[in-house]
Order: C-alpha cells, then structure tokens, then sequence
C-alpha cells in the first residue's frame, strides 16, 4: 500500500535531509500527524522563514543575517588569523572552545571528485583575496581529518605557501576519520593548540 | 608460558591440552534465534570442544555464535540478519568470557538494520565493546584465500592485521577512499588531481609498507608453526618489502609515473596496494597454482594458526580458534596435530561430521553431539 499523497510528499522531502533515512522519514512523518497542529504550524513557520534574511558573510561566508556576520564585524578579533573550516557548523565547534579569537573562513565543502566537488565549487578565490590583501599572518587549516578534508589542506598549503603567510595545520587530536563537528570542546581546544606547521 | 617461539604442532607434547594461564576462554555459550537454534546454552571445555552431527543440523551455527560475540558480525555471510531464524526478530548471542577469576558476559543482539553491544547488561557502544574477544575462524569456503584471485589474499592479510590493529583498520579504509577519489579524479581529468595522487602516494605507501611488515611477520610465524612433514609455507608480498615509509612513497611513485598516461586513458589507478600481490607459498611455489586439495586446507589452517600466534604475541591474549568442518579430506594424523597444535595454545571449537573422528578426539576435550538446533555433552 502507497502512503496518502501529503504524507508519500512529507516523507521524500524529509529524505533529502543529511542523516535521515527512509526508516527516520517515517518514523518523523507519523510523529508530525500525530503531534498538535499547533506544533506543525510552529515548525513549518520556522523553515518557511529559514531562508528569510539569512545569507552567508560577504568576507567569511559564515552563516548570518547581516552583510557581514558578527565576528567578521567584531573589533576585538583579531584578523591576523584565519582559521579556515569546511561548513558553518564547524565554525560553531571551534566558536564553542572558546580559545580562538582570530577569524574565519567558511569553504562550505571539502574536494571530492566523487561528488563532483572540485576546487571551484568552494570558497577558495576569497580565501586568496584575504590573504593577498595583507592584514593576514597566519592560516590555520580546520578541514576535517577526512580523507576529503585531508585532501583539502593539502591543495589549500600548496596555493597560500607562496603568498608568504604561515600556514597550520590542526592536530589530529580530533578523532580520525570523524568530522570536526563531532568533536567535543576539549578535544576542540587541544586540536587548535597542537596545530603543526604545513 | 609457553614460549611462542616455539610453537609448532609437531613438538607439542601428546595429550598436553590443558591450558596455560591467563587464557581467555568462553566458559558458557548462550544462543536464541540463530538460523535454526531456538535456543541453546552450551557449557564449554577450556581446550578443545568436538561438535559433532549430520549437516544442516546446526553444528555451524555454534559456531558462528562465538564470532557473533567476538565481531558483531557472521563469519559465514556478510548479510548477518540473514542469521536471524526465520520469523524471529533478532538473534541474541551470548558468551562468558575472560580469563580465570574475571569472566564477563558478553552479548550481541542482530535485528535487521540494527546491532546491539552487551557487557555483563549493560549497552555499549560497538568501540567500546570491541576487542573483548578475539576468533579466528577456519572453513571450507575460506580457501579461496588459497586458491581463490589475489583480491582474496590481500583481504586475509588486511582484515587479520586489522583486527589486530585498529590503526591498520583506519589506513586500509583510508587507502580505499583516497582510491575512489583519486580514480574519480583520473576519470574527470579534475584539477585537483596532483592533491589525490600526493594522498593516493601517502597513504598507499604506508599500507604497503604495513602490510608487507605484517606478511612477514606471518611468515615468520608460518615457518616455524604447524606443518605437515615436507612442506614448508610462507607469505611474500610484491613489489619486495623496503625499509621506509620513505622509500614506498618514492617506489610507488615511480609506479604511478611510469604509468601516467595509461592511468588517465583508463580513469583508473593501475599500481597500489590494491593491485599488489600477495602469494603464499608451498615450499617456494604458488599455491594458488600448485596445492592439492589436502594441501590447500592445511596452508589455509596453518595461517589461521599463525594468524593467532602473530595476535598473541602482540597483544598477550589468545584469540579463540573456530575451526569447522575440519576433518573433511585431511588424514587423520594431520588433524590430530593441528588440535593438538591449537588446543594447547587456546580454546578451540570444532566441528565434524564423522562421528569416529570425533570419537577419537574425546579424551583431549569435550564432545558435543548436535542434532536439530539442539546440543548435548556426548
Ligand atoms: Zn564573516
């Protein structure tokens, strides 16, 4: 037997979300009809405003709702670091340490030619704009210790070694194999305080 | 202690199965819904435990039950829920283990798309509950490691060193990523490409490197371990093993240069770890090629045996021998000395289908007679 058309409709729009599957689709989809309307409503308000007003950071590509996000507006950080993440929520883990008070730079994504993803479907040229400008001394490469995100730094070391800026790499404190995001604070601060030269 | 040097079926000492200290056994084995097992809950001997019964009456699946515990998984299929009986939900299996004066119980439950981890009640994480106990497994359908492609070989070597290993675990899973990016790369003729092959060099030299140190080792173990009188075994890798991880970078280097442009034609990479050669020797020739029957069956146990020599040695534990269906075209003084070789070194369970032979094992271990799903002590 097929699902009725609104719930077949829920259920293959919540499959395209990362991490979920058919089963979860499923299993999310009854818990909404079970749930209030008033529930639902709350909800789909809040994805139907997501995108309202949000952008990414014209310097950073951070995640914000302002022209430039608020670290990049923020005096007090330093802009002699970058620390150079794959996604906005990696951004969020090395925020959460505490430590860092340089700035960043969202690549959203790493390379991987499986996917399609090559250098030009990141945020590389920004990257090399900021650098090229000056204020920059140090680039700290935050990529996940994938074999993407390994990747990653290692073409992102070749193209900013000649602009003269010192380039780091975390330590592999975070575990092996595992993305940045799952990494817990401590494990986070230690990780940044271990970089290595790249 | 014994000393591991000396191991070898052919010295140990007649009748000498009982077991040294600070081995790690099962003591109790518990089964619900394991192919056609309803239930069982099998006391165990310390050495050698002799299951015997017709086929198809589940002697197997005893079996399998231990390397459910050891390794969440079969040892038989790579679909485990095809495990679970018929019309049952889950299957449950249940070992006592540890070493004397420190048992815990260790237990896995299979559902479809589902697995979960037990010690002594209490749910873990598969990381935490990993490398509790350890199995070997020798059967029948594992000789293609012997004479089956060299896709098989590698497999044994990779998968026995990464149970040893977990850092060798992370280097092959690594490698084989790195392999699908970097063929990807090839086939698009990506810009990125020199980025994969640098990784690709990385991570492929390192795994040749730590393999050809663990076929060695094997090797090593092999030559001295159990041998049928005349034949002498081992394991060679290709290209030769060198000395630094420096050295394979720039061997396998010059591999993928030589072949560059065969490479992007193909979109594929055509040197590596993944097209080495793995070859196990039976006095000095391929036995892929050259053994008999009797002969590929007492290289292929001659390895799990190694196998659990080489994890001794490193780790100080024993890893429990399941050896099934062992009896089929091997004399009955080959096998012999092989139980004997494994029981005095660790727990071993067998299983046979001829019960004289299984008789005549009685006095080393314990019989089992298994009919039907259901086990009884003989
Ligand atoms: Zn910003």
């Amino acid at each position: 037997m097929d699902y009725p058309a609104p719930v077949a409709r829920l259920i293959d729009e919540l499959r395209k979300l990362p991490g979920i599957g058919p089963k979860s689709a499923q299993r999310i989809a009854f818990h909404l009809m079970r749930g209030s309307r008033d529930d639902a409503t709350r909800l789909s308000e809040a994805v139907g405003t997501l995108l309202d007003g949000i952008r990414t950071c014209a310097q950073c590509h951070a995640v914000t709702d302002r022209e430039l996000c608020a670290i990049c507006s923020d005096p007090a950080r330093s802009a002699k670091v970058l620390c150079v993440v794959e996604e906005p929520h990696d951004l969020i883990a090395v925020e959460k340490t505490r430590d860092f008070r340089g700035r960043y730079h969202v690549l959203h994504g790493a390379l991987s030619p499986l996917q399609g993803i090559g250098p030009d479907e990141l945020k590389i040229q920004g990257l090399l704009e900021r650098v090229r400008e000056g204020e920059t001394q140090e680039i700290i490469l935050a990529t996940s210790p994938t074999v993407e995100g390994e990747a990653t730094a290692v073409y992102l070391a070749r193209l900013l070694k000649p602009l003269e800026v010192r380039v780091t790499r975390i330590a592999m404190g975070v575990p092996v194999g595992s993305d940045l995001e799952w990494a817990d604070e401590v494990t986070m601060a230690k990780a940044l305080e271990g970089r290595r030269e790249y | 202690m014994l000393n591991s040097l000396q191991y070898a079926g052919r010295d140990a000492a007649p009748g000498a199965v009982s077991q040294g200290p600070g081995l790690v056994w099962v003591r109790h084995l518990g089964i619900k819904d394991l192919r056609n097992i309803n239930e069982a809950s099998v006391e165990l001997h310390p050495g050698l435990n002799i299951f015997c019964g017709h086929n198809a009456q589940g002697k197997t699946s005893l079996l399998e039950a231990v390397g459910f515990v050891a390794r969440g998984r079969s040892f038989r299929t790579e679909n485990s829920r095809s495990a679970i009986r018929r019309g049952a939900p889950m299957l449950h299996a249940r070992a006592e283990a540890g070493k004397e004066g420190h048992f815990s119980a260790l237990e896995v439950r299979v559902q479809p798309g589902r697995r979960e981890f037990r010690v002594d009640g209490q749910q873990v994480s598969p990381r935490e509950y990993q490398g509790r106990l350890e199995a070997v497994v020798y059967s029948t359908d594992r000789l293609r490691v012997i004479r089956g492609p060299m896709r098989e070989r590698r497999q044994f070597l990779d998968r026995s060193a990464g149970a040893l290993w977990p850092a060798y675990r992370t280097d092959v899973r690594a490698f084989e990523r790195v392999l699908s990016q970097r063929n990807a790369a090839l086939q698009e003729g990506a810009r990125d490409l020199p980025v994969w092959t640098e990784r690709f060099l990385e991570l492929g030299a390192r795994l040749r490197l730590r393999r050809a140190e663990y076929a060695a080792r094997l090797s090593a173990m092999l030559q001295r371990g159990f041998a049928p009188a005349g034949e002498e075994y081992e394991v060679l890798t290709r290209p030769a093993r060198v000395a630094a991880e420096a050295d394979a970078r720039s061997q396998l280097a010059g591999e993928i240069q030589s072949l560059q442009r065969r490479e992007r034609a193909v979109g594929r990479s055509l040197a590596g770890p993944h097209r080495d050669a793995v070859e196990l020797l039976l006095n000095g020739r391929d036995a892929a090629l050259e053994a008999s029957s009797g002969q590929a069956r007492s290289l292929l146990l001659a390895l799990v045996l190694a196998n659990l020599e080489v994890y001794r040695e490193e780790t100080g534990r024993n890893a429990i021998a399941l050896l099934d269906d062992l009896d089929s075209e091997l004399d009955q003084d080959r096998t012999h000395a092989l139980c004997q070789a494994a029981a005095g070194r660790t727990q071993a369970l067998v299983t046979s289908a001829h019960p004289v032979w299984a008789e005549s094992l009685r006095s080393r271990g314990q019989l089992f007679h298994v009919s039907d799903g259901k086990v009884q002590r003989a």
